[in-house]
């Protein structure tokens, strides 16, 4: 992790991985897509809309995913300052909210054909519920703050204090009596779900999870290059031939892009 | 077809749902995209700036006397965020080029 805490050495390797991510995550998509949408048959008791799963499960793993990805960097902001930590919190907090909005939604469009209702109070949806809040409290208390640094590392702590939820969303299913189902996958005994019905939802997972790493790196990157252009404006409103020296030591974006076209590709 | 797309009757329930999971997915893209774009853009501009401005004013150190004057503090270019000069910043020379230096200002690229 140490090797990348250099903002210039990560932004040449999530330009280097960028175009396969990219190329991976439509691939991924194309394939889970038909896989869900046409190769895949329909539930004995839920009929078609048991493919809204292949959008519903795999938004809701990743929700969770993106959170504790924000937990572990915000845990590396504060006890080790981890340079790139705050970054990476920052910009995956947008993401794991579409996500959980998406799981949201999805959930609701599922359950009122087959419980009756597009939403009960029961554990697992009021705890997701609950993510999708912290979430909006994460990036609100991150933006509060006229001391940027200081909005960081606040919004650090609500991430870890809201860290408890996680494992309480996964065993809420287990802990209490909900509408909602309990675990097919990720259980003791191995999945219980068909192979016909598995290999899309994972299809679509992957295709979800390579998406999350492609649009997360794309927005460390525009933060690292914002935050290098707030270092230039103002360097140069002090000294305009201090800028000058200091753009020309930090090997500006024009040295950084020349090392990164060799690679043939186009940054996104 | 028709039957396929009505999914068993299901049709209202099953699309809106993929159509808000792309909607989602593609303003997520769409947006990082910009961010990377209007970052880079407007990086590269002020570099070959501050790089053109510390070239002449080199070459005006060497023909007459030493020590830059104010004359290059032109206005910022449009599109780049202003700098809010208040007490908070308190960091002198930030020219390592790590982020979160200077730690406190008011708006980044494309927020």
């Amino acid at each position: 992790m140490h090797r990348f805490a250099n903002p210039g050495r990560f932004l040449r390797l999530a330009d280097r991985l960028q175009p396969w991510l990219i190329a991976a995550t439509v691939l991924a998509f194309v394939g889970g897509l038909y896989l869900a949408l046409f190769h895949s048959p329909a539930d004995y008791q839920q009929g078609e809309t048991v493919r809204i799963m292949y959008i519903h499960v795999p938004a809701a793993w990743l929700g969770m995913f993106a959170y504790c990805l924000i937990a572990v960097a915000s845990a590396s902001a504060l006890i080790w300052r981890h340079p790139l930590a705050d970054v990476a919190a920052e910009a995956a907090s947008p993401l794991g909210a579409g996500f959980t909005l998406v799981a949201l939604v999805s959930g609701s469009l599922w359950g009122r054909p087959m419980w009756g209702t597009y939403w009960v109070w029961d554990a697992r949806l009021t705890s997701f519920l609950l993510l999708f809040f912290l979430y909006l409290g994460h990036m609100a208390l991150a933006q509060a703050f006229e001391d940027r640094q200081r909005g960081r590392r606040a919004a650090a702590i609500l991430a870890l204090v809201g860290a408890v939820n996680v494992p309480i969303i996964k065993f809420s299913v287990d802990w209490w009596n909900t509408l909602h189902q309990p675990a097919s996958i990720m259980r003791m005994g191995g999945p219980s779900i068909d192979p016909s019905m598995l290999h899309p939802l994972l299809l679509m997972a992957v295709a979800f999870q390579l998406f999350f790493f492609s649009a997360l790196f794309a927005r460390m990157k525009a933060e690292l290059l914002s935050a290098r252009l707030r270092v230039l404006l103002f360097n140069r409103l002090r000294s305009p031939a201090a800028a000058g020296k200091a753009a020309a030591r930090a090997g500006g974006i024009a040295g950084h892009a020349a090392e990164a076209r060799p690679a043939g590709e186009g940054a996104s | 077809m028709h039957d396929y797309l009505l999914m068993g009757g299901y049709a209202g329930f099953i699309w809106p749902a993929y159509g808000v999971a792309a909607l989602v997915l593609v303003a997520f893209a769409l947006d990082s995209w910009r961010r990377v774009h209007q970052a880079t853009t407007a990086l590269r501009r002020l570099e070959s700036e501050v790089a053109a401005q510390a070239d002449r004013a080199a070459q005006a150190g060497r023909t007459a006397q030493p020590g830059g004057t104010a004359q290059a503090k032109g206005a910022a270019s449009p599109g780049t965020p202003r700098h809010a000069s208040d007490g908070n910043k308190a960091h002198p020379a930030a020219v390592s080029g790590k982020p979160d230096q200077p730690a406190s200002d008011q708006s980044t690229v494309g927020s």
